[in-house]
């Protein structure tokens, strides 16, 4: 997987927040693969992910 | 049938393959240069610009990154639009950018739906593609041979617009599934247990999804154990 997550979750806040759908889950992921992006983990999408929980573990 | 590909990407090249396999005659152009000559190399036909790749279809597909790819891929589009023909957008783009361009299509008399896509690019080599359709079941029905020789699942969710909502909705729930996975391996791994009896278990349990399945061993749980050769693919 790409980058792409983070475009579509982009596309899924925006449409929530005008459908007035509470999202909470999607914000946090988006956050943590921008964080993932800005610390050069890659473009796999799953593996960053789960690398900045982990280093925000202490793994 | 005659069927257009517009954006030959990791998900576009295998789709175009697999329409030139089911025996359409497949007419293609793409950004770059190398997966053009690819399609052709597997038998399509390089229609060089997008209009000429409409005006050799009976149906065009298009399957770009995002809103304004779609938006300028319709542009150039336009002056081979009209009655006749059918154009399936598989890209996943704004809901409400993709509900106009449904509607500046249709008004030129093409008809239009929508066909976002979920099983990434192993679904894609497979053929075996989810496709959540928006628009009208007619049309959807007309374009069906079209569509069939890459998807394993095709619904008709409703009209414009819809097949966007619930292609987001599925990007959400695995979006969900992603984070609680890394919570989940974090937790165990700082607890010292063995990730692959986590995985084992999980799989076995409430806990089980499709995260948990397509990251296993060679992503998320075991990036240190040496990837295993079936079912480690992430869709």
């Amino acid at each position: 997987m790409t980058d792409l997550m983070a475009k579509d979750l982009d596309l899924a806040i925006g449409f929530a927040a005008r459908a007035d759908a509470p999202l909470f889950t999607s914000g946090i992921v988006r956050q943590l693969l921008s964080a993932a992006s800005g610390a050069v983990y890659g473009r796999d999408d799953f593996s960053s992910l789960g690398k900045v929980v982990r280093q925000l573990g202490g793994v | 049938m005659r069927v257009g590909f517009i954006g030959l990407g990791a998900m576009g090249l295998p789709m175009a393959r697999h329409l030139v396999d089911a025996r359409h005659d497949v007419t293609v152009t793409s950004r770059s240069r190398g997966p053009i000559d690819a399609a052709v190399a597997a038998g399509a036909i390089d229609g060089g610009t997008h209009d000429e790749v409409v005006r050799a279809s009976e149906v065009t597909i298009v399957c770009v990154p995002g809103s304004s790819d779609v938006v300028d891929v319709l542009d150039a589009a336009m002056p081979a639009l009209g009655a006749g023909k059918i154009v399936v957008d598989a890209s996943t783009i704004d809901p409400d950018v993709e509900r106009a361009q449904h509607e500046r299509v249709t008004a030129t008399g093409t008809r239009y739906l929508e066909a976002p896509l979920s099983g990434g690019t192993v679904g894609a080599e497979q053929g075996t593609l989810t496709l959540m359709v928006g628009g009208d079941a007619g049309v959807l029905a007309a374009a069906r041979p079209a569509l069939e020789p890459f998807a394993g699942t095709i619904v008709h969710v409703g009209g414009p617009g819809s097949g966007h909502i619930v292609k987001l909705c599925n990007q959400l729930l695995y979006a969900a599934q992603m984070l609680a996975t890394a919570e989940a391996t974090t937790m165990a791994a700082k607890a010292g247990v063995d990730l692959r009896k986590l995985h084992q278990v999980i799989t076995h349990s409430t806990g089980d999804c499709n995260a948990i399945r397509t990251a296993s061993c060679s992503r998320v749980w075991c990036p240190t154990v040496r990837r295993r050769t079936t079912g480690d693919r992430a869709s």
